[in-house]
């Protein structure tokens, strides 16, 4: 490995999360950063511990997110319950396949995308894997730029169940499925958050 | 305080790797060399442009939670909702949580991630010398993350389409406001960093 190689933490310096300066931390294991007053690490604490925890926690509730109804309609027509795929599924039909697809990429393929993921990125970097650094990396990227967008059919849900309110002629309210689906998003989100994507390059430095 | 060698050093926020970025031009984005993550970045902007753009969002923040986002007809019976509204009736019918959530991520991060950018670019310079800029970076950097009108607004667009075909839609001046605050937000968020605001800084020390 080059000489120029150097990491931050062997200098006892580290980024500040919060203003990005860079922070003298010394001997010590964390220190309040001069400029904004947060906390600087070398890592984030436990990481790989509290990122497994809410993937396991969004794991357990992805389950009735997507077979609990997050949606109930009454009206003249009848009663119906819609998931989150049968939500899709009636947008195909209605002919907008476009925006369906769409809905089935914020809702199916995201959640999914965060929950494979970042189960990846821990197991990888949990047994120090010291390979596929850059493509890790990338992962991580996407997993982070992509995440927000799940959170499309809580805005459609909250918005029906707002306008679509005429008593017996129609009226939507929200089912226990979109209470489970936000949670998965909010811990999908959080988990992102507390994986440390230097723990992807950790294993590799090892020149001293 | 940082002494003056480390300021030249750059420790990347993704793989640790210590480097020294070039001086940059105006507009000029520096990267590690290693994993290829923004190291530095340089304004292309004034500040005066950039406090216009956070004016702007403002007033279009106003104006999307002031006036209706979209009307339903359905029947001859017309309803309407606003932003808060929206939350609210899910309140009310025993989603709190969501409605928070719904809350937290469209009307209340915003509002103060816009308050915030304001607030900063007005008073750049007695923030800085009384030492209270980076706080308020810091929760600009943190409140951002739950800013999601972007989503919103698409979350509104499919709405509108699932509605169509039972009733009449009509689109309100809140969500006209809201496509448009979308652009200005993510031309704020380019401008409001961490690098270009104590950057400013810097280059008012040295001119």
């Amino acid at each position: 490995m080059p000489a120029e190689l150097t990491l931050g933490r062997r200098l006892g310096l580290a980024i500040c999360p919060g203003c990005l300066a860079i922070c003298d931390i010394g001997r010590h294991s964390a220190v309040r950063c001069p400029r904004c007053g947060g906390t600087v690490h070398f890592r984030i604490p436990d990481s790989l511990q509290k990122t497994s925890a809410y993937l396991a926690a969004a794991a357990i509730l992805y389950a009735p997110a997507n077979l609990l109804p997050v949606m109930h309609t009454n009206s003249v027509l009848g009663e119906e319950d819609n998931t989150i795929l049968s939500g899709v599924a009636e947008l195909i039909h209605t002919g907008s396949w476009p925006l369906a697809l769409l809905v089935f990429f914020a809702s199916v393929v995201v959640p999914l995308l965060k929950l494979f993921g970042i189960s990846v990125l821990v197991w990888m970097s949990a047994r120090r894997a010291p390979d596929h650094q850059l493509a890790r990396v990338r992962l991580y990227r996407v997993v982070e730029f992509v995440g927000r967008w799940s959170m499309l059919d809580v805005y459609v849900i909250t918005l029906l169940v707002a306008l679509v309110r005429m008593g017996k002629l129609a009226s939507v309210s929200a089912g226990p499925g979109a209470l489970a689906f936000a949670a998965v998003v909010v811990l999908t989100l959080l988990a992102a958050r507390s994986f440390d994507p230097r723990s992807i390059w950790d294993p590799i430095a090892t020149d001293d | 305080m940082a002494s003056a060698p480390l300021s030249e050093l750059h420790v990347c926020p993704q793989c640790d790797l210590v480097a020294r970025p070039m001086p940059l031009q105006p507009g000029e984005t520096s990267r590690c060399p290693r994993c290829g993550a923004e190291a530095d970045h340089r304004a292309r902007t004034s500040r005066g442009a950039a406090l216009a753009i956070a004016a702007t969002a403002a007033q279009l923040w106003i104006l999307m939670n002031v006036f209706p986002l979209v009307a339903l007809t359905l029947g001859g019976v017309k309803r309407e909702t606003t932003l808060i509204g929206a939350s609210v009736t899910l309140a009310q019918s025993g989603k709190a949580p969501l409605a928070a959530l719904v809350g937290l991520t469209t009307v209340i991060a915003p509002g103060i991630e816009i308050a915030v950018a304001l607030y900063v670019l007005s008073s750049l310079d007695s923030l800085a010398r009384s030492g209270l800029l980076g706080r308020q970076v810091r929760w600009y950097q943190s409140l951002r993350r739950w800013s999601m009108v972007d989503v919103f607004m698409l979350g509104c667009l499919v709405s509108i389409v699932k509605l169509a075909h039972l009733a009449d839609i009509v689109v309100g001046p809140g969500l006209w406001a809201c496509a448009a605050l979308l652009p200005v937000i993510a031309i704020l968020n380019a401008y409001v960093r961490p690098h270009s605001l104590f950057g400013w800084i810097n280059e008012a020390h040295a001119g």
